[in-house]
């Protein structure tokens, strides 16, 4: 949009930079400042009014009530249940190795690079144990994801579409975080039913309290959204005026600076009452 | 009898000091520009001088110095330019606008130096270039920077709301995403994995220029959207008039002195406290973990705060917040002795009290961080409350002299007093640790003495007479000054064809 003076309307040039208008010369910064300053109040206000809504929505949504802060807790608690071990290696000497999130990706790698042989902290495993632990693992990643976009669709799920979004995210969180944590079972008894001294793959207390966690999160998920997120909606004002007023004013054709002008008080023009008058 | 001649002016509904004046994507875009200051990897310069570019040492210090130089020399004749400077655009935007874009480049090609495969005397011509050239940018940035802040909205409770806004979304939207991806990234490849070391140069090179160029981007974004709102004089003011501007603003030679004492504390950071006593360098992040928590929580009880006391009161409080609740750490430090059964000593007692203690002051961070840019703010309407001319930027020009002279004091004293007590440089790279009387002394300096430094650095904020009736005084007079200034210029130009 190209600038113009705001007396004169002429259209200026970059080359135009002095404050002054080179048609005019009325000073281009300073010229109506004080309305133009309240036409920009006015705008700002009017933006706010349309933006508050949503802010207290997501408020309500996380932190406007007790049940809301009880559902927001519970969603990030699985995470809690990551940062134990999600897998066991128990090997022939009966060493127990942990492992946690963070040995998973290197032990992924050379997985995948691994020629038929997999191996799991340098002890061989049977190819369908460890398949069936990277499809785990897998499921867990996807698990991961679903929940941060759970979290992510919280603050905006006071909304029927917004809850909608909440309620597939959280729940697909979980069924991956099963699946997670039933193909890890799955992978325990392949090796125990395999040769009996060999290395054991099991899911690890991880992989447990992820699991129930999810699951709670997603009772108390269902709970919250079943009795309902009251909002309760700030006010907005405009220039003083309520903002549907306001909005309806516009809609029927004043101009913002009309409205103020229409909305000011005026003081009476007699002399100012006594201190003690009646 | 009532006289019809006179009758008072109309009274508008609403207080316009309440009002808001940047609308929602000004707001965004000021929040954008806010996240662009802190997104960048720009604590790893010196590394990325000294350990990628490989600049030999005594060159580095011969860039630093000439570099130190043309920063005090270009910041005296930068702030009477920009006080000078009438566009009508404002007095900011265009050292925003035009000057983004080169910054930006300038930034990219200093990040891509090791690509050009430079012999040592070129890579030092090319640093050294660069630097001065983008030091000159800064500074007239910097300035402008400062200077659009306080006039993007003309009443401090709007620019509060701003300012708050700005630092709780930005700080939770990870302004320091790229610090914790290069330490992570960092620490992988040291370790051999990903590529091995050899990889460090192509991290540092990708992550300098791509969050160069993002916040770029926010930068610019806000550069373009933002307008100054702040009507003012048309008179230009003159090299002595721009001295005695500050010269006679007692406000900022109060803010100025405060911060040149806090600059002179010559105490020791909680990292090197961790490093160099715990040897656990991670505690650092492990005890800010519940803090992080509550700093939002802060930001929310920035209004509160401020409706029960006075800017100054909080600045007070937010200045010596961190040290005064130091002070049970170091007294619980001391159990047990200076030697080696001291509790300071120990690290799981010692992260206990640290992480208590970073929560408590992150109640009052929202403060620390909001209130001393918003009474720098304040200062700058007083200069034009009493001169009738805004001097942002020998104000900026100022406080930066002074601040930097301290810090350099403090760089060159800090040292030394390691020194008179043995500090062992040696000892970190080769596994070793301090002796126990070091040990002490870090910890001292860390917990102990900076409770003292600040509240001598608090003592000329006692002074600050900015506030109560006189500052609601000063925002009357300006309001009405700026209406007549803009009713003037309304009311008798002459039309010209």
């Amino acid at each position: 949009m190209k600038a113009t003076c705001p007396k004169c309307g002429r259209a200026l040039r970059l080359r135009d930079w002095r404050p002054c208008c080179p048609y005019c010369g009325v000073h281009i910064v300073q010229y109506r400042m004080e309305e133009r300053l309240q036409d920009d109040a006015d705008q700002a206000e009017l933006e706010y009014a349309a933006f508050r809504p949503r802010l207290d929505r997501c408020r309500a949504a996380t932190i406007g009530s007790k049940p809301a802060v009880l559902r927001l807790c519970c969603a990030l608690l699985p995470i809690a249940g990551c940062l134990l071990p999600l897998l066991t290696v128990r090997t022939q000497t009966a060493e127990r190795t942990a492992i946690t999130i963070l040995d998973l990706f290197p032990m992924i790698a050379a997985y995948l690079r691994s020629d038929g042989s997999p191996t799991v902290q340098g002890v061989p495993v049977p190819p369908a144990c460890a398949a069936a632990a990277a499809a785990g693992l897998f499921l867990l990643f996807l698990s991961l994801l679903s929940l941060l976009a759970h979290l992510v669709s919280l603050p905006w799920s006071c909304t029927d579409k917004g809850a909608r979004r909440a309620r597939r995210t959280g729940s697909a969180a979980w069924a991956a975080g099963a699946g997670c944590l039933a193909l890890l079972l799955v992978c325990a008894g392949i090796t125990r039913r395999g040769v009996p001294e060999a290395t054991i793959l099991a899911a690890g207390a991880g992989a447990f309290v992820y699991t129930v966690l999810l699951a709670v999160m997603r009772t108390v998920d269902f709970a919250v959204q079943r009795r309902g997120v009251p909002v309760r909606y700030t006010p907005c004002t405009i220039a003083g005026i309520p903002a549907d007023e306001y909005r309806l004013l516009l809609e029927g054709g004043m101009t913002p600076s009309q409205i103020r002008a229409s909305h000011t008080i005026t003081p009476p023009t007699g002399d100012p009452p006594e201190p003690n008058g009646t | 009898m009532a006289n019809p001649s006179v009758s008072a002016p109309p009274v508008q509904v609403c207080d316009p000091r309440t009002r808001r004046y940047v609308g929602v994507r000004e707001t965004a875009a000021y929040v954008a520009f806010d996240m662009s200051q802190s997104f960048n990897i720009d604590n790893e310069r010196e590394s990325f001088i000294k350990n990628i570019l490989m600049i030999d040492l005594r060159l580095y210090a011969l860039v630093r110095g000439i570099n130190a130089a043309w920063d005090v020399a270009n910041d005296l004749f930068t702030g009477i330019i920009v006080d000078r400077t009438q566009t009508r655009w404002g007095k900011f935007k265009p050292y925003l606008m035009f000057l983004a874009i080169p910054g930006t480049l300038l930034a990219i090609c200093f990040w891509l130096l090791p690509v050009f495969g430079l012999t040592d005397m070129g890579k030092f011509w090319a640093y050294l270039v660069l630097q001065l050239l983008m030091e000159g940018v800064d500074t007239f940035h910097g300035m402008a920077r400062v200077g659009i802040q306080a006039t993007l909205t003309p009443y401090p409770l709007d620019r509060t709301r701003l300012i708050t806004l700005a630092n709780l979304v930005s700080g939770a939207l990870g302004e320091k995403i790229p610090q914790y991806v290069m330490q992570f990234f960092s620490d992988v490849l040291r370790k051999g994995k990903l590529g091995g070391a050899a990889r460090i140069p192509s991290l540092y090179v990708s992550l300098g220029v791509i969050t160069t160029i993002i916040g770029g981007v926010g930068a610019f974004w806000f550069f373009y959207v933002c307008k100054e709102r702040v009507i003012r004089n048309e008179e230009k003011p003159t090299l002595r008039q721009s001295i005695r501007m500050v010269l006679h603003n007692k406000p900022i030679l109060l803010l100025t002195l405060s911060e040149t004492l806090a600059q002179l504390s010559f105490s020791k950071s909680k990292g090197d406290y961790v490093r160099d006593v715990l040897d656990k360098k991670t505690l650092q992040t492990i005890v800010g973990i519940p803090a992080a928590f509550v700093n939002p929580i802060s930001y929310g009880l920035v209004p509160r705060f401020q409706r029960r006391f006075s800017n100054k009161t909080l600045y007070i409080m937010g200045v010596n917040c961190i040290s005064l609740l130091n002070l049970p750490v170091y007294f619980f430090g001391c159990i047990g002795g200076k030697g080696k059964n001291g509790m300071y000593q120990k690290v799981v007692p010692m992260a206990v009290a640290m992480t208590l203690h970073e929560t408590a002051f992150t109640f009052l961070f929202g403060v620390r961080s909001v209130i001393p840019t918003e009474m720098r703010n304040e200062t700058m309407d007083y200069c034009e409350w009493k001169t009738g001319m805004r001097g942002e930027g020998m104000i900026s020009v100022t406080k930066g002299l002074a601040t930097k002279l301290a810090g350099a004091v403090n760089d060159v004293v800090s040292p030394l007093i390691l020194y008179a007590f043995g500090y062992d440089e040696k000892a970190y790279v080769k596994g070793g640790t301090q002796s126990d009387r070091m040990k002490f002394v870090i910890f001292t300096l860390y917990a102990f003495v900076p409770a003292f430094t600040n509240l001598i650095a608090s003592v000329p904020i006692l002074f600050y007479n900015l506030h109560g009736q006189e500052r609601d005084r000063m925002y009357a007079e300006l309001h009405e000054r700026r209406a007549a200034i803009a009713a003037r210029a309304s009311a008798d130009e002459p039309e010209q064809s």
